[in-house]
């Protein structure tokens, strides 16, 4: 093994919880060049160094994408970040990856615990509090890594586009939920849908998504030529060319390896007909 | 940032702006951790009275950069019209790409890996045509897989790449007591002499940890005292900096402990 390879075996110790588990408990039977690495590491540092890592990890995501309810904390008394200090959490982190989408679910669901366990009296206060962290959640599910894509001849949903109906039009009033306020804002109680994608670098975008967009998404199978999909769906071909570029660009839409927005609309290898 | 004159700042805290920008003449230089908010009302006016200096994360100088990263940073050097740009001696994903750390985290030192990070800064610098400042990063547990010291490995880095370093004290500091040296023999190994930054803040406790660890809190008298003597071996050093990026930073903060290093530094 060379260096590079070891230093990857040890960031993968420190980022994989059922690796580290397996690696360090007794009687493994780890591979010989990986055994002969783990015997020349201070294992109980490197346990103590992944807790702390991991602890850190989900604090700086659930700071940034729990903010909203954070700066409702002074009314609240729920600050998200807490629930990280509990034994709950601590006894969660041999089975967390970090970046992990199923693992990002599973602190997502012991901070939903946290916030809406005996919450009714929040509820009188900020009557969209369930719906706020419905919304925040979301975004801290999509900043996960996505699955491995599976390879599909034409442009497919991706699997981390998110579309989230919600009971409270919550994005107007979060840049005030941000800024010295005596009482909570209010958003207006109506129905919107909104759009979560994470683009190949990790950004997440959310934007409002209409039923065009809904009908759009929920057609892309990845099993149907892009031309025929247009006309299918009563699309201009240029102007769907180009909305699936730009989902392409947010993340929304995993195009296939020899697609590219240029082909739409026109002849592509595979085509299927 | 002038050439001749030693540069003291400290990092850019967005909920601190407004204080930030009554110390204009206290504060001379603020390094940029995030891109600005579009929605940041104070970030124009910034711009304008600081020396901004680009201390994000570029990419890991294990692996080559990749051409989305360089252009990211060219764009944020050209807004922030950085003299030199920084980076950290670490490696903290995989290289398929599967596993990241997120956080900062040492190579091993070895031929292998000083041969990637001297390719990959070279490139790097050519790339964006600007000097590149590389701070060292503390390792809290012992790994024994490194075929040098630390800073045999980053003296030939230095030296290769025409790189600054950028020491950071706490760091330093944090890498002695794990190793269980006293700090200032610790810091007399590493290219001081190549020192063009200097990081000043604290630590704090971390029970996860059992001990203490990087934290955006302000120096103890002996951190400073440590900074002191590392700074009168750094005849190159043109930056000094409060590293401090958090929201957790109190108004005050930042201000008081610029003065506490202007004073302990003589830099008035």
């Amino acid at each position: 093994m060379n260096s590079r390879d070891a230093q990857d075996v040890i960031l993968r110790l420190l980022a994989d919880g059922p690796y580290r588990t397996a690696r360090l408990s007794d009687g493994d039977e780890a591979p010989a060049d990986v055994a002969e690495l783990l015997a020349r590491v201070d294992r109980a540092g490197l346990s103590r160094f992944a807790r702390f890592l991991c602890r850190h990890y989900y604090r700086e995501r659930v700071v940034h994408f729990f903010k909203y309810s954070r700066a409702l904390a002074p009314l609240t008394t729920r600050l998200p970040e807490a629930a990280l200090k509990t034994a709950e959490f601590t006894a969660l982190i041999p089975i967390l990856i970090l970046g992990d989408r199923a693992s990002a679910q599973q602190v997502l669901d012991l901070l939903h615990r946290h916030l809406t366990a005996g919450a009714d009296l929040i509820r009188t206060v900020v009557p969209y509090w369930d719906t706020l962290i419905e919304y925040q959640s979301v975004f801290l599910l999509s900043d996960a890594s996505p699955p491995p894509p599976v390879a599909k001849p034409f442009p497919a949903r991706a699997e981390t586009a998110t579309i989230l109906e919600l009971e409270w039009d919550l994005p107007p009033i979060l840049p005030q939920l941000l800024r010295p306020f005596s009482r909570p804002p209010m958003p207006s109680q109506r129905r919107i849908r909104l759009l979560f994608a994470r683009s190949p670098h990790g950004e997440v975008t959310v934007l409002r998504c209409t039923d065009a967009l809904r009908d759009l998404l929920e057609s892309l199978s990845g099993q149907e030529e892009p031309g025929q999909l247009a006309a299918r769906l009563g699309l201009h071909q240029d102007s769907f060319g180009k909305t699936l570029q730009k989902l392409e660009q947010l993340g929304a839409v995993i195009a296939q390896e020899s697609f590219s927005a240029s082909h739409v609309g026109s002849e592509l290898p595979g085509r299927q007909t | 940032m002038e050439t001749k004159r030693i540069s003291v700042g400290a990092f850019y805290n967005p909920h601190l702006a407004e204080e930030t920008l009554a110390a204009v003449g206290l504060i001379d230089h603020l390094a940029m951790a995030d891109p600005p908010h579009r929605d940041d009302p104070h970030f124009p006016e910034v711009q304008k009275r600081f020396v901004l200096l680009l201390h994000d994360y570029i990419g890991q100088l294990a692996d080559p950069v990749p051409p989305h990263a360089i252009e990211r940073a060219r764009g944020l050097a050209g807004l922030y019209r950085s003299p030199w740009v920084a980076e950290h001696c670490q490696c903290v994903i995989t290289q398929d790409g599967r596993y990241n750390v997120d956080y900062v985290f040492p190579p091993l030192y070895t031929r292998e890996m000083l041969s990637r990070y001297i390719a990959h800064a070279a490139a790097l610098q050519q790339e964006l045509g600007l000097p590149l400042v590389v701070e060292q990063i503390p390792r809290y547990f012992r790994i024994d897989l490194d075929e040098m010291p630390e800073g045999a490995f980053l003296r030939e880095f230095f030296e290769a790449t025409g790189a600054g370093f950028l020491l950071d004290i706490a760091h330093a500091w944090l890498q002695a007591r794990y190793q269980g040296r006293e700090a200032r023999a610790y810091l007399a190994g590493l290219p001081l002499d190549l020192a063009t930054e200097l990081h000043i803040a604290g630590v704090s406790e971390y029970s996860d940890l059992e001990g203490p660890w990087i934290a955006p809190v302000p120096p103890t008298e002996e951190m400073l005292d440590l900074a002191a003597w590392a700074f009168e071996r750094m005849p190159k050093v043109r930056g000094v900096t409060f590293d401090a990026f958090s929201t957790i930073l109190k108004p005050g903060a930042i201000p008081r402990t610029v003065e506490r290093i202007r004073a302990r530094l003589q830099l008035q």
